[in-house]
């Protein structure tokens, strides 16, 4: 019986596909449902994007599906319209923003988070932060009080608008928390016997045992900057700072029911296909970001501090 | 070290939290927050005391409650089926193509339900009569609102939410796999007791952080997909808000439906945070 | 890992450099040099909140700029400028939101525009902002002239007997009324736009039946289509006497019951309601109409398959996009609609005109903080001027657009709407409208719906206070109405429930509102 399984593992077609121990029904089904569910996501995405590249009458009378229809590049270049001369810088803006967003959140997240995860007698406040952390997911500050503090920081019509705000994105660090709580404990033993401190343990030893859930935490930070629009909304003024999704959700929302002075038939005009060209343009970028991170997944890398 | 983490939350949480006062207040923007009149618990009573509030109560408690029984789970199943794949073109190509829904906004994610539900040539209905079948405007029916509510939940947010699953299942160990196949454990026995054990404390955290906050049912999805037809049981906390609001300047009385809602989801928080430590020795706190 | 770590950290430190850069010296000024020293020959420059600010179409930002000719232009002509603060339009709600939040925060602005009722109200109430009337007198005569006293009644309401606001005036291109596709009737043998119910059912009856966007397929026609909570087609209710606008109901003096009733609950919606089912019924209207965006509605005008909505004017050439696949086209569009300048008349009642707001939301007002409110005025009367209404659609004379006779032609068409400023309108200058690529077709439009007239929507300015602690029954909310009138015209609930709903209508709230917007008409109206 043993002797069978030991076979069905070492076996060629399952060290190419299964994981260890997995029947031929098992990885079948494991890829059927996979498949299906892949196809639910990926459909109606190809159906935008086929939309982007089609002949807006043709989106328009819904006879779009997967492929587009007359083919053209006209709805991405419909954009390049002076018109829309704010969105290139608005673009590169989003691309600071969440870039340094990202690095600043998720360092103050896991530097706030290792503390809070040691135990009570090496950091009593412990708890006391975490009740803070809990509090906040559950309590929002009202508008108007939450805006006249930021103002009141000096922080209006300027970038830190958007980065001290979310310094430490709770859920993140809740997540966090709990990580590190999960790593060995001889690890830290090991550190204090050596005569490292907290700094040492934090940077030396928890954070590059992280590195799965830094790189989770990172992606989750990168798509809240990428996404983001109340803050921008209501502290940025300038037009040269704005981030993208504010301009986006401008061009987005109907233009309908305007006593429109000038209409006049430009196909492109708000149509359905140009907004899905833009719908496009503007989740490319934080749409790469995931495979990039993908090798930090790496299984198995506590095994190997465990061993040494 | 934990000071600029902590100076973050007293200046970005704290004292605008503060602010929550305006609940109980009829607060007018000229005045401020200290000269504004304070009404006490009025606009509780309001909102306690309005009309529609059994509904809108007992709509937000069930969709929050759905979408956690619903919703919750479907992340962990699917990380747990990505986790069986070797690396390899067809697991990135799903892993990536998983999460792109969470991209689009509701805007786009309801009108493409709706278009795919229509009775005017909807997909689904097409396949309905190509078998035989009656059309069924399903937008129409408050029947279906919450099935619809929930399946677009679904497949828009799961593999976004996988990730984190992603994240943890990468942190177990290979080598108890392989001696577990060693030994002659079957994947589904492996499953049992090596994965579901270690993505245990992940799945209790991020349960409780959900609960926390529950009533939180999305306001932008629930606005896009939703129609009169279908408002006796999509009408909730966010909506009626909304339209309160819509007159402009409710800031007390949008202010007050948050308390409300914050001190429900703190129950059910404790409660949750209680139970999953009784049952697993794990919780938030 | 070093190797990336350091990596990272370099990108990190020069995107630091680069925000606390930007912070130190990006920190707009936002208290812009409002009050400069209006010196006796410097022009005054004051600071005013209107401006929108549209995605990508750049900001209304008419800060201090003196190299910037149309800045210089206004300045000669008249003395003084606005220095305009601009907040994200977001359809109106972003720009009042933030306008708030500036507003709480202490900014002193010296002129406003309030765009809503409720924070026109407020900044009445609150002292800050003054009395008109004087200056309106004195300054602006124009303006005054646009509107007749009854309006001007209606403005003072909200102001205890004086005037506070200078509100929009019903700006003639933004009418609204039906449109026919004339080739469709053509095609489906119809002689003439119809002006009876009988004429209208009996043509939407024919789309359905023929094939009348002539592709071959007999069965795409939607004879006429709406919008989700039952907007946009207004004309099906006005003619059975209901006061819609843009799908709101709205109020109606009924001398009978002797309350200004509301649209929602009254006989003539029930009929139109009724009515409307039937429609349902027999498939001559959209049957996703009760669930269909804006979005979708637009594109299926715009797709060549339906026979008649109603909209604004102004509109109708982005929703004929069809017309560049058609192969006799007419890049305008306008060839292929005709409108119906009011809707058909149901027989036995008379024929009723559109409904339009004839002053609309409230666009200037003037603060204590203003250091010469009568330059204001000034500068607002001159924009109301034909000579002001030129320079603001077409720019200035030899640069922008010159005169042949008494057409325009336009030699410059004006970039975004940043360089000039807005304000009040008052008259229509049918040469500015002809001037404009669609121009003739268009006025010739125009000049039909003007012909026939519109009702004046006399319950626009009913203060927000009316709905307090009611808002759900408020025209934009109306939510009782929607719920049960959808579902009456579906027919997922038969019409005699109508009488059931009215009376839970009055019982939830609808009596307090009721009595409240009856006490407001007959104040306005000097009634007993």
């Amino acid at each position: 019986m043993a002797a069978g399984k030991i076979g069905r593992a070492n076996s060629a077609f399952f060290k190419s596909y299964g994981k260890f121990g997995a029947t031929p029904v098992e990885v079948g089904i494991v890829y059927l449902l996979l498949a299906a569910s892949t196809a639910a996501v990926l459909l109606p995405f190809l159906h935008e994007i086929a939309k982007s590249f089609s002949h807006p009458n043709d989106v328009e009378a819904g006879r779009v599906l997967l492929f587009p229809l007359r083919p053209t590049l006209g709805n991405y270049r419909y954009f390049l319209q002076p018109e829309f001369n704010a969105l290139p810088r608005a673009f590169v803006n989003n691309l600071f923003i969440t870039a340094f967003g990202t690095l600043w959140s998720v360092f103050f997240t896991a530097l706030t988070a290792f503390p809070v995860s040691r135990p009570r007698k090496e950091f009593p406040a412990g708890k006391g932060v975490m009740a803070l952390v809990i509090f906040s997911i559950v309590f929002a500050p009202p508008m108007i009080p939450y805006f006249l503090a930021v103002r009141s920081y000096g922080l209006i019509d300027s970038w830190w608008s958007l980065f001290l705000p979310h310094t430490v994105l709770p859920f993140n660090m809740t997540l966090v928390v709990s990580y590190y709580r999960g790593l060995p404990e001889e690890l830290f033993e090991a550190c204090r016997i050596d005569g490292g401190g907290d700094l040492r343990m934090a940077f030396n030893i928890a954070m590059p045992l992280s590195k799965p859930i830094l790189a989770t935490v990172g992606i989750y930070t990168a798509v809240v900057f990428w996404n983001m629009f109340l803050h921008p909304l209501l502290f940025i003024r300038s037009q040269d700072l704005m981030p993208l999704q504010v301009f986006v959700r401008s061009i987005l929302a109907d233009a309908a029911d305007m006593a429109g002075q000038d209409a006049s038939l430009n196909l492109f005009s708000n149509s359905q296909s140009s907004k899905s060209a833009l719908v496009m343009l503007t989740t490319a970028p934080i749409v790469l970001v995931y495979p990039f991170m993908q090798r930090h997944f790496i299984k198995g890398s506590l095994s190997g501090a465990l061993k040494s | 070290m934990v000071l600029p983490g902590v100076a973050f939350f007293v200046l970005f949480k704290i004292i605008p939290g503060l602010g929550s006062v305006i609940a109980f207040q009829d607060f007018n923007i000229f005045k401020g927050i200290f000269r504004s009149d304070w009404v006490g618990l009025d606009n509780f009573r309001a909102l306690l005391s309005y009309s529609e509030f059994p509904r809108i109560f007992r709509n937000s408690l069930t969709i929050g409650l759905l979408k956690i029984i619903f919703t919750f789970p479907a992340p962990v199943i699917l990380a747990l089926l990505l986790n069986e794949l070797r690396p390899g073109a067809f697991k990135k190509l799903s892993q990536t193509a998983l999460y792109l829904p969470h991209f689009l906004s509701w805007v786009v994610v309801s009108q493409l339900f709706i278009n795919i539900l229509s009775p005017q040539g909807g997909a689904v209905n097409s396949v309905i009569a190509f078998f035989g079948g009656k059309e069924i405007f399903f937008m129409a029916q408050e029947k279906w609102f919450r099935p619809i509510f929930i399946i677009s939940s679904v497949w828009k947010e799961s593999g976004y939410e996988s990730i984190i699953y992603l994240a943890a299942l990468a942190a177990i160990p290979t080598e108890q796999y392989e001696s577990a196949a060693i030994d002659g454990v079957g994947r589904v026995q492996q499953l049992l007791h090596i994965t579901l054990p270690a993505l245990l404390p992940t799945i209790v955290v991020v349960f409780l952080l959900r609960t926390g906050n529950f009533l939180e049912v999305g306001f932008d999805q629930i606005w896009t997909l939703a129609n009169p037809l279908v408002w006796s049981v999509a009408d909730v906390f966010d909506t009626y808000v909304y339209r309160v609001g819509v007159l402009g300047g409710a800031y007390s009385m949008s202010t007050a439906v948050s308390m409300f809602k914050s001190a429900i989801s703190l129950t059910f928080l404790m409660g949750g945070n209680y139970v999953a430590k009784k049952a697993t020795g794990r919780g938030l706190f | 890992m070093k190797f990336h770590a350091r990596k990272h950290a370099a990108a990190a430190a020069l995107v630091l450099a680069l925000a606390a850069g930007l912070w130190a010296g990006g920190a707009k000024d936002a208290k812009a040099s409002g009050g400069a020293s209006a010196g006796p020959a410097e022009p005054y420059r004051f600071r005013f909140a209107y401006g929108p600010w549209d995605a990508g179409k750049g900001k209304v930002e008419l800060k201090d700029q003196p190299g910037n000719p149309y800045f210089q232009w206004v300045e000669q002509r008249v003395g003084v400028v606005p220095l305009i603060e601009s907040w994200e339009w977001q359809g109106g709600s972003g720009y009042v939101q933030s306008l708030r939040l500036a507003l709480a925060s202490g900014e002193k602005f010296e002129a406003i525009r309030p765009w809503d009722m409720q924070l026109t109200q407020e900044l009445i109430d609150s002292g800050i902002a003054i009395p008109l009337d004087d200056l309106l007198d004195k300054y602006a005569p124009t303006v005054k002239a646009a509107f007749s006293k009854e309006q001007w009644d209606m403005v003072r309401a909200a102001g205890k007997g004086k005037i506070y606001y200078l509100p929009q005036y019903g700006h003639i291109p933004g009418l609204r009324a039906g449109m026919v596709r004339k080739d469709w009737l053509k095609r489906a043998g119809i002689a003439k736009v119809p002006e009876t119910k009988q004429e209208y059912v009996a043509m939407l009856r024919a789309f359905k039946a023929k094939d009348a966007n002539g592709n071959g397929d007999p069965a795409d026609e939607i004879p006429v289509s709406g919008r989700e909570m039952l907007r946009w087609f207004d004309d099906l209710f006005v003619m059975h006497g209901v006061v819609m606008y843009e799908g709101h109901p709205q109020w109606k003096w009924n001398s009978a019951k002797g309350i200004f009733e509301s649209q929602q609950v009254s006989d003539e919606m029930k009929e139109a309601i009724a009515f409307i089912r039937e429609l349902y019924a027999e498939g001559l209207i959209d049957n996703v109409m009760p669930v269909q965006k804006a979005a979708d509605w637009q594109a299926k005008i715009s797709s060549d398959k339906v026979g008649t909505y109603f909209h604004l004017l102004g509109e109708v050439a982005s929703y004929s996009k069809f017309v560049k696949d058609k192969v006799d086209k007419d890049e305008s569009g306008l060839a292929y609609w005709d409108v119906m300048p009011m809707p058909p008349q149901v027989e036995g009642k008379p024929r009723y005109k559109n409904v339009y707001p004839l002053i609309q939301e409230p666009t200037l007002m003037i603060t204590k903080y203003a250091k010469d409110p009568a330059a204001i005025m000034r500068w607002f009367e001159f924009g109301s001027t034909q000579e002001g209404q030129i320079f603001k659609d077409l720019g200035i004379e030899g640069k922008d657009y010159v005169k042949e006779g008494d057409a325009f032609k336009v030699i410059n068409r004006l970039p975004a709407a940043q360089l000039r400023f807005l304000s009040g309108y008052t008259a229509y200058v049918p040469d500015i409208v002809r001037s404009t690529s669609l121009g003739p077709a268009k006025v010739a439009m125009i000049d039909k719906v003007k012909a026939a007239g519109v009702q004046d929507l006399e319950a626009y300015n009913l203060p927000p206070a009316t709905y307090k602690g009611f808002e759900d029954y408020a025209p934009a909310t109306a939510k009782l109405y929607r719920e049960y009138a959808s579902k009456m015209i579906i027919g997922a609930l038969p019409m005699s429930a109508w009488d059931d709903y009215v009376k839970e209508w009055y019982a939830k709230g609808g009596q307090t509102v009721t009595e409240r917007a009856t006490q407001w008409y007959k104040g306005i109206k000097g009634l007993k």
